[in-house]
């Protein structure tokens, strides 16, 4: 934080001359609160994860979460703000998890688009490649761009959920200005489109219906920010009206940009429904740091003296989180709404790091492309005081001279020319022909670029003493710790033992997918084969001690993924119930047949014995009348 | 002759066994498979899943679901049923045994992974979030109000009733618009 005043400083002085607003923040916050409030927010998640305030949040369990919204979107802003935590161990865990997408049986179809687009920018802020982190199941590089964006239509068209599917898709098309090759599914003007055509009537955009909604529609700036300073002009039918329309992306900001502080409360903050909530304040404030509104001077957000940081705070506990609502309902739930919830804290964690990536002039919140070089950063700012200086007494040769420096910049980072409507509004009205300008310049482009090296590790000691300590016997508890190991000696150079380290990492590894993949079959054979209960009879008896044996055959752990295992148990007891039935009937049958046979027999013997008594004694008389 | 009415004594009392039934097991196997009877001691919920508003929005319908196997005729997928409710039970809880007890298709999202503290369904008999248009997807009632709070937090009380309804307008369709709007970040 302290070479950060000074630019900051700077900045601000920037943009207060070029929005032309009041010289006097009328805030009581500053550039200088995002760290203080972002360390805040960490500190009330670690506590609610129990990790040690000196520990790192994103460690080993945090990262089984790593492919979902609750534990990608702390990854990505922690990384936004440059915070120190294990992101190769996040990374090892992300693209374990993406390659079961692809393994399932149909593939990514029933992943949700926007799953893959933040998994994306997940991969990029964990230090990955979205084109080649993950394999797919023949083993290839698979490109999560193409397939979660400009090929997505392929599966499933991109705005199946809506206008979600095209803003994610363009911010993470956008993440590193990524082409669209020739024959794609969808060209990137289609998803501009896609954005555009669905702009409401009263200038904003939202999931269903005719009013606007601020969360989407500061999303939808968000994604269009990037072509703010294009001229390109688009032909398209509205959504909304059926109506052809031709616009500018700057014109359809404009105007969502007018509807967006119109929406904004007399205490700073946005909601629906007339209350504020703090997510969608925090989107309001993402969205102007992506087009380099300073929201602490821009009078368009400031309402009553409050801005949007203002309004923001209103939702900050005292334990550091942020709550949804500044209103605490209980509705009989337990769950209330006026309590910190990592919902609200992920998205205050990104418009914090939007507001510190703003302040220290690095590039936008989603925008991972390397930073600017300190001669770009001169290019920008040399044309960006260029223009500030336009005026009436500007002569035409001045403009065309900024445009020229404005068109030499590369395509991508034209988008950080603030203020640049202004140079081409002034060229416009002096008739001045900006199309032939761009046509004649040539593009300088940046030599001075940061060069990313490959990254190189260390196996340590205490990776050594985790790997020792690997179980004999591996459940699938132990799967996120051997991914991380695996990821980092893989990065290792050559050293006495990697080989032997990496062999018995790769078998644990496999062993342990054997596991998981038993404990699979374990769970649809429950679900194919045990219900409903009633109609278990005894032919299922086989079948139900194999399940029964083969989950007992299971680490005590990992019976505790075999889900609702006690009717495992149950059926077993009832077939077993059954079974002892059936042989104590086939007993007891056998006893009644015995009992009848001796009692019928006894009853036989007693009636003939008076006839053989009778016989013998008629015998004896015979015997005696000789 | 005490022998013999001894021995039909016996015979008697084998044939009364052999009709009354030879269940023969411990407390705990009894209990474990009988919990999920209904006595007149057992408290209990009743639980129906329906997708009648995709019959009015067929159209919007992913033309893989178009079928009788996936919407019933009615739009009925479970009718209101009768189940033990066990202690601590959510309606989640339910679902899950109803479900998986009719061998009705369900997925959903765990508790840890959505970030509220509770699971998400995401589909229930193959129909899923977005299957019938951008505002599609699985809500449910207790006792006829929607409940805006995760199904796997919502501990039920005897006598409620609950109802997975699949919506193709948010809620709206189903005569309600407190729905909170998925407009979060993804």
């Amino acid at each position: 934080m302290s070479g950060m005043g000074k630019r900051s400083f700077c900045l601000l002085i920037c943009l207060i001359i070029v929005v032309g607003a009041s010289a006097f923040p009328a805030s009581a916050y500053s550039y200088d609160d995002p760290m203080t409030i972002s360390s805040g927010i960490v500190a009330w998640k670690k506590a609610t994860l129990g990790i040690d305030p000196g520990d790192l949040l994103i460690n080993a369990d945090y990262s089984e979460l790593a492919g979902s919204s609750s534990g990608d979107w702390y990854t990505i802003a922690l990384s936004r703000l440059g915070a120190n935590e294990s992101y190769g161990t996040y990374l090892s865990a992300l693209k374990a998890f993406v390659e079961s997408l692809y393994a399932q049986p149909d593939g990514l179809g029933k992943v949700k688009a926007t799953d893959l687009h933040r998994i994306s920018l997940a991969i990029l802020a964990a230090g990955g490649d979205p084109l080649s982190e993950v394999k797919n199941i023949s083993g290839d590089s698979a490109d999560l761009i193409a397939d979660g964006v400009y090929d997505r239509g392929r599966v499933s068209p991109l705005g199946q959920q809506g206008i979600n599917g095209w803003i994610w898709g363009l911010i993470a098309l956008d993440s590193m200005r990524y082409a669209v090759p020739e024959g794609a599914f969808y060209t990137r003007d289609d998803i501009i489109v896609g954005i555009i055509s669905r702009q409401l009537a009263d200038g904003g955009f939202a999931l269903g219906g005719s009013i606007s909604d601020p969360d989407i529609t500061a999303m939808a700036i968000q994604a269009l920010a990037p072509y703010y300073n294009s001229e390109k002009s688009y032909t398209y039918t509205s959504d909304v009206t059926g109506k052809q329309i031709t616009a500018t992306v700057r014109s359809v900001i404009d105007t969502a940009v007018s509807r967006l502080s119109e929406l904004q409360l007399g205490t700073g903050d946005f909601g629906n429904y007339g209350g504020g909530s703090s997510e969608s304040t925090s989107q309001a404030l993402i969205a102007l740091c992506c087009l380099g509104i300073d929201p602490f001077t821009d009078e368009r957000f400031i309402k009553n003296g409050n801005t949007v940081f203002d309004g923001l705070m209103r939702y900050r506990n005292s334990d550091g989180g942020f709550a949804h609502s500044v209103t605490d309902i209980d509705d009989g739930s337990g769950v209330r709404a006026g309590e910190s919830n990592s919902v609200s804290g992920r998205q205050a964690l990104c418009a914090m790091a939007a507001l510190y990536r703003q302040a220290e002039g690095l590039r936008t919140l989603y925008d991972f492309r390397p930073e600017h070089s300190r001669a770009m950063r001169a290019r920008l700012a040399s044309l960006e005081d260029g223009i500030k200086g336009i005026g009436a007494d500007t002569d035409n040769a001045e403009l065309e001279g900024l445009l020229s420096a404005f068109y030499s910049l590369p395509e991508g980072e034209r988008s950080y020319v603030r203020g640049y409507a202004a140079l081409s509004d002034a060229a416009r009205a002096r008739g001045i022909d900006i199309k032939k300008i761009e046509d004649d310049t040539d593009i300088i482009e940046d030599e001075g670029g940061t060069a990313g090296g490959e990254t190189k590790y260390e196996f340590t000691d205490s990776d050594r003493a985790a790997l020792n300590a690997l179980p004999e016997r591996l459940t699938t508890a132990h799967y996120t710790e051997v991914l991380i190991l695996l990821g980092k000696i893989e990065l290792c150079d050559d050293f006495d033992g990697r080989e032997e380290y990496l062999r018995r990492l790769t078998s644990a590894k496999s062993d342990i997918e054997a596991i998981q993949s038993e404990i699979d079959d374990i769970n649809d054979e429950v679900k194919e084969k045990l219900y409903p209960f009633e109609n278990l009879s005894l032919k299922d008896r086989k079948t139900v001690n194999s399940i029964a044996e083969r989950y007992y055959a299971l680490s005590e752990y990992d019976r505790t993924k075999v889900y609702r295992s006690e009717d495992i148990l149950k059926a077993k007891a009832k077939l077993d119930g059954e079974l002892r039935s059936v042989i104590v009937g086939a007993f007891l049958t056998i006893a009644a047949a015995a009992v009848v046979f001796f009692l019928g027999r006894g009853i036989y013997m007693r009636c003939h014995k008076k006839e053989r008594e009778l016989t013998e004694l008629a015998e004896k008389d015979v015997e005696k009348d000789k | 002759m005490r022998k013999d009415i001894i021995a039909v004594f016996l015979i008697v009392l084998i044939v009364a066994v052999l009709i009354g039934g030879t269940d023969i097991q411990s407390v705990d196997e009894y209990y474990l498979t009988h919990i999920d009877d209904i006595t007149p001691d057992s408290e209990t919920v009743t639980l129906s899943i329906r997708c009648d508003t995709i019959l009015d929005n067929y159209d919007d319908l992913d033309p893989t679901l178009r079928s009788e196997e996936f919407v019933p005729k009615d739009g009925v997928i479970l009718p209101p049923t009768e189940y033990v409710l066990r202690h601590g039970d959510t309606a989640f809880d339910i679902l899950d045994r109803a479900t998986r007890h009719n061998k009705i298709q369900m997925e959903y999202q765990g508790e840890d992974r959505t970030g509220y503290g509770s699971v998400y369904i995401k589909g229930i008999n193959n129909l899923y979030e977005y299957s019938c248009g951008p505002l599609s997807g699985w809500i449910y009632r207790v006792d006829g109000e929607i409940r805006n709070i995760g199904c796997s937090k919502d501990t039920l009380r005897d006598g409620q009733t609950v109802e997975f309804i699949y919506t193709c307008d948010l809620g709206r369709d189903i005569g309600n618009s407190t729905v909170t709007e998925g407009s979060d970040m993804p």
